[in-house]
């Protein structure tokens, strides 16, 4: 593989070192202070006297956000298409904070109004009030995150199973006896991460007049002045937040990419789902808003909110969003070691990614202590200790767990297989991130950028700590404005939080918008890669062009990544692409007819060669066999099925033919053979196994006679190697290794022979065409990666006719060229 | 292509560089650094004034109201060793009293005009002003007790400390803990104006009478506007914060057995080896004027002035019985009022 870029270096080191300084160093020390200083019972028994009271509303909330998020998480599971309008629906919620919310609907139940007066006359009631409504608003907020971590569970759910029990058991036999077993461990992780974080719950709370655990935290170290008693105070939240933290740490790394499943996509059977999401919506999000709307009696707030207080706004803003950079640098720290088959890089990321999650789950003002201590232990400047940025550092370190769970949830079913191909197409890991995977996920990317950066705009319990003198905070006035009842600043407040947020999210989806106008995009990021600087081959001449004909559509002459190619005896070109059909073309790219695949659903053939007859065999990959054309066009049957077996197929790529009928067909997909059939479809024997040792193959991708030598030539794709065998399957050698010099190769996709037995490689991993002797030495090399004439954009295959012209199927650019070779 | 995403990123990151830059001169020309406890929405358009008038940029660190003064003095202890505030404005006067004794306040006399003197003179009586400079007094509050008008009638309403022990208010009264803010200020009186033994009983009777304790004065009358409660132990600017937006809610003093109530002064300290030592003094002549005092009684505060002049204007704001306490004995009572409000009430 390639080495890293000074980039990628860059940010594992800035990475490494945010983690090391906000995540691990504040922890340990923490853990140190907790152990070593002297334990003082006085200010730790008021905290667990708390905790029972704590534990059971915090079961509460997190029992009914796993309840309330049952729904719309299964939704978000299994729904297909609107997968990025779910999550931006879940993530909805979560973006007001919660004490925002409890003050909106307080205003409900204020004693100027007539329900508030109701109230006040019920005082068995009303006593009821503060923790039944911050407990509400709690669950309001919670759901969201609980459907989140369901949904993963759904995804990662055998549909099959699934379905059948749906055939055979009723609505609530399924729930008892398959789902809920089969999401167990997800119900209860989403329970956990609900339980944990609000068992740290402060600014509700707090403002509702309920003590628990997370109020008498908040306060404890500005009472005591001291971290070791806070620690200690918190030894049971710790507990619950280290094993929620490791268990969730564990699980994240099986989760799933997000996938198109097709079980339960039917509109119909998801419109109740719906309708629960948008009620829950309603109810959580939307009627606070109108709440606050509606109460505002005088604009004379807003004048002098945006007069007095817009350096508020401002500083709390740049806070956030550097709290949030850090955040993202700290989450891909707890993603980037995250590599299969590396034990020593795993445990790593067991051991960051759980660190992260749990600086999450702890009370925030925990780590925000140690930072304190830290910094000043450290010896830091004053004048850094005293600046804004030490904030942004608490707030980036409380949140890069929530960073970490969606980046991880962002994840896509084909991230592997494109950074492979990136990789192999000689890309860093930097540049397969920027160019390949960034333009997929950059929607959801920003949106969790603003989501952390809105969290950390309003977060109070470590911003209370480390706050300077003479930094204005948002997030700290407003809570001070809940305190001094002045209902109209903090109207006027929520509602610039409201208005920021919807400027924030239209400009998100703004960006989703332009991102879905881009459907054609696994074909475009294909041609990107070549354009954008990944490696490039060595020592590439440039050929000449004769031609190059084709254009991006579905129309006569254009193609839809081509991957197939033969010529005609008679002159004519055969293309066949993804649009499911095959062209027959002239030599300068008129189309002269089609054939239409009779089935193309489960995708398209990748290779085809013409029988000196005449007839067209198409190797029809994902059906599992070989379909047989007339010139005309007219289907004249097809061999070989789906299996294991001796004349059955997997994945066949590539068809050719013996002088004396014999039919030769390579295949990958678990077979990865040569199978030989009579001309009559009939199976004689076959050669090859799967692996990368002699005699074995991976991904045979094309075929070549060379009727002179006796000689069938197999290309080796994923082991980089052309393979040389005698007309009877005997090995007789190989030539070409992995790499990107003369004489190897990346990713041979494409075979073809001149009429002097020199083989005419075509690669897709090199973007570039090269020339070998029948002996194996590497004689020339043409085009290189790029969008020009000359260079080639995931070149799948190739055919020369008699007057040594290379037709080559430029796939990444849609289009034929033809170089005299 | 690419172009469409990565922009928006960058143009966003770019942005937030240049609101830093735009912001990064806050702190240039002459400053000092406040540690304030007063309520943000009260102190801030006071120190408005002083940065129009002196042309020094104050840059204040304001309480969390969850902790009140008590966070801001444990900043101070904790940052003894190189200080990072210059004054002090408190809200009360206990901790103000405890940080002198710990050596941490610097003696202020203002020598820099003939006015000065004057100033301090007109500080108010005795004991509102520490005998060797280290602290000033100014701007009462007083301890009430507040009840909704919908569920209280003013002649029900009880008039003194005493009188909520009665059974009549069982389950229906609420105090912020005492480990924050003024009542821990309060309970301490009590130790020290009833004796310990007394205002452990006092204690014990509210918690069999089934006083709730919450976060905070504010929160505890807000409990009493909802109907969760129907009296609370409070300060008078949270009544008046109440009354200002319509809440049903009023207030009787909070009497010690006939004696009085307690008042509670503001109080301005020069913090020792702060950083600005100069504009340190400019504002403790400020935050000592007439002027300021009058801003905080015409503020929603109402504070009661102790300035002749200033109480001449505002005779309805005037605390008619103030309890004559040694408010050095009720800041030694402090910690022991702490931890028996945990023992007895949590």
């Amino acid at each position: 593989m390639s080495e890293r870029t000074a980039p990628a270096r860059l940010v594992t080191a800035a990475s490494a070192l945010l983690w090391l300084a906000l995540i691990l160093l504040p922890l340990g020390a923490l853990t140190v202070d907790a152990a070593v200083s002297a334990p003082q019972n006085e200010v730790v028994q008021p905290v667990f006297v708390s905790l029972l009271r704590t534990c059971f509303l915090a079961g509460l909330i997190a029992a009914a956000a796993v309840v309330l998020g049952w729904l719309p998480g299964k939704l978000l599971g299994t729904a297909g298409a609107p997968h990025a309008v779910l999550l931006l629906l879940l993530l909805v919620p979560l973006v007001l904070p919660q004490y925002v919310l409890y003050y909106a609907w307080t205003l409900l139940l204020s004693p100027t109004t007539s329900l508030g007066r109701l109230l006040a006359s019920r005082p068995d009631v009303a006593r009821l009030v503060g923790v039944t409504t911050s407990t509400g608003v709690l669950i309001g907020w919670y759901w969201p995150l609980a459907a989140l971590v369901l949904a993963q569970g759904w995804r990662s759910l055998d549909g099959r199973l699934w379905e059948n029990a749906a055939l055979e058991a009723t609505g609530p036999q399924v729930l008892r006896h398959v789902t809920l077993p089969l999401l167990a461990r997800t119900i209860l992780l989403a329970f956990g991460v609900c339980l944990v974080l609000s068992l740290s719950e402060f600014a509700t709370f707090h403002l509702a007049g309920v003590k628990t655990v997370g109020t008498e935290l908040a306060v404890l170290y500005e009472l005591t002045g001291a971290m070791a008693p806070v620690a200690r105070a918190a030894w049971p939240v710790t507990v619950i937040a280290l094993v929620a933290a490791l268990v969730l740490t564990r699980a994240s790394h099986r989760w799933t990419p997000a996938t198109v499943t097709t079980r339960t996509a039917r509109l119909g059977a998801q419109r109740w789902a719906w309708v629960v999401l948008i009620l829950l919506l309603v109810v959580s999000w939307v009627v606070p808003v109108v709440l606050l709307v509606a109460h505002v009696t005088t604009w004379q707030s807003f004048r002098q909110f945006l007069t007095l207080h817009a350096d508020d706004l401002a500083w709390s803003l740049l806070t956030a969003g550097v709290a949030a950079v850090v955040a993202y640098l700290l989450a891909l720290g707890g993603l980037s070691p995250a590599e299969p088959g590396r034990p020593v890089r795993r445990a790593l990321a067991l051991i960051v990614g759980g660190t992260i999650l749990l600086a999450m789950f702890l009370p925030a003002a925990l780590p925000a202590v140690s930072l304190l201590k830290l910094s000043a232990l450290g010896g830091l400047a004053p004048e850094l200790r005293q600046s804004w940025l030490l904030v942004s550092a608490g707030q980036a370190s409380r949140f890069a767990g929530l960073a970490l769970i969606l980046l991880l949830l962002t994840r896509y079913p084909d991230r592997e297989r494109l950074a492979q191909m990136a990789a192999v197409d000689g890309a860093t890991p930097w540049n397969a991130w920027w160019h390949v995977h960034l333009p997929r996920t950059w929607p959801v990317l920003v949106g969790t950028f603003l989501l952390v950066t809105m969290f950390s705009f309003t977060e109070l319990a470590a911003t209370m700590v480390l706050l300077p003198a003479g930094l204005p905070n948002f997030a700290q006035r407003l809570l001070n404005q809940m305190h001094y009842a002045r209902d109209q600043q903090v109207i006027a407040s929520c509602l610039v939080l409201v208005l920021l947020f919807v400027l924030l999210a239209a400009a998100t989806v703004t960006l989703l918008r332009l991102a879905s106008l881009r459907r054609w995009m696994p074909v475009l990021l294909l041609t990107v890669l070549p354009v954008t600087g990944c490696g490039r081959a060595e020592g590439a001449g440039t050929p000449e062009v004769v031609e190059s004909f084709g254009r991006t559509g579905a129309g006569p002459g254009e193609f839809l990544y081509p991957r197939g190619i033969d010529l005609d005896p008679d002159g004519s070109v055969l293309v066949v692409d993804k649009s499911g059909r095959i062209q027959r073309l002239t030599g300068a790219g008129k189309c002269l007819g089609t054939i239409r695949l009779p089935q193309s659903e489960a995708g398209q053939p990748t290779g085809m060669s013409v029988h000196p007859d005449g007839r067209l065999f198409v190797a029809d990959t994902h059906y599992h066999r070989v379909a047989i054309f007339a010139r005309d066009g007219t289907s004249l049957g097809s061999f070989g099925q789906y299996g294991q077996e001796d004349g059955c197929f997997i994945f066949p790529t590539d068809v050719a033919f013996a002088p004396d009928g014999r039919v030769f067909v390579s295949e990958y997909g678990g077979n990865d053979r040569i199978s030989v059939f009579t001309s009559a479809g009939g199976f004689l024997f076959s050669f090859g196994t799967p692996g990368a040792g002699t005699g074995q193959l991976s991904r045979p991708a094309a075929l070549c006679l060379d009727v002179a030598r006796g000689r069938l030539y197999v290309a080796d794709a994923c082991n980089h190697r052309v393979a040389i065998y005698d007309l009877k399957g005997r090995l007789s050698g190989y030539f070409g290794a992995a790499g990107c010099g003369p004489g190897q190769l990346r990713y041979p996709y494409g075979l073809s022979l001149l009429r002097d037995g020199t083989i005419v490689v075509c690669e897709f991993g090199n973007n570039r065409i090269q020339l070998f002797s029948p002996e194996g030495k590497s004689l020339a090399v043409y085009g290189r990666a790029g969008r020009q004439l000359g260079e080639l954009a995931y070149p799948w295959a190739v055919a020369v006719d008699a007057h040594r012209r290379a037709f080559v199927v430029d796939a990444g650019n849609n289009r034929i060229q033809v170089w005299q070779l | 292509m690419l172009c469409a995403f990565r922009y928006p990123t960058l143009g966003l990151l770019l942005g937030m560089l240049a609101l830093g830059l735009s912001c990064r001169d806050r702190a240039a020309g002459p400053r000092v650094v406040l540690y304030c406890s007063v309520d943000q929405e009260f102190a801030e358009p006071v120190m408005a004034q002083f940065e129009k008038h002196s042309g020094i940029k104050v840059l204040a660190r304001y309480d969390a109201e969850a902790s009140k003064t008590v966070g801001l003095v444990q900043r101070i202890r904790a940052e003894a060793a190189a200080p990072a505030a210059d004054v002090f404005w408190s809200s009360e006067v206990f901790h103000t009293i405890r940080l002198a004794r710990e050596g941490l306040l610097a003696p202020y006399r203002d020598e820099s005009g003939p006015g000065a003197s004057e100033t301090q003179n007109q500080s108010g009586p005795t004991m509102f002003t520490d005998p060797n400079g280290c602290w000033y007094g100014f701007a009462l509050r007083a301890r009430v007790i507040g009840y909704n008008t919908q569920r209280v009638t003013a002649a029900e309403a009880p008039k003194s400390l005493e009188e909520t022990l009665d059974a009549k208010w069982k389950g229906r009264l609420v105090m912020a803990a005492p480990a924050a803010g003024t009542t821990g200020g309060d309970v301490a009186s009590w130790f020290a104006h009833y004796g310990p033994e007394r205002a452990r009983q006092i204690l014990t009777r509210l918690k069999s009478n089934g006083v709730r304790l919450v976060s905070g004065n504010s929160i505890a009358v807000r409990m009493v506007a909802f109907g969760q409660a129907d009296l609370c132990f409070t300060d008078t600017d949270d009544i008046y914060a109440g009354q200002r937006n319509g809440w049903p809610v009023a207030m009787n003093f909070l009497d010690q057995g006939g004696d009085g109530v307690l008042t509670i002064p503001n109080t301005a300290a020069l913090l020792r080896g702060g950083p600005n030592p100069e504009n340190a003094k400019a504002l403790m002549r400020f935050l000592l004027s007439p002027e300021l005092e009058r801003l905080l009684v015409q503020s929603d505060s109402h504070n009661s002035p102790l300035h002749p002049d200033v109480a001449r204007e505002y005779p309805q704001y005037a605390l008619l019985n103030p309890l004559r306490v040694d408010y050095g004995r009720v800041a030694d009572s402090l910690p022991e009022a702490i931890q028996a409000g945990r023992e007895v009430l949590e």
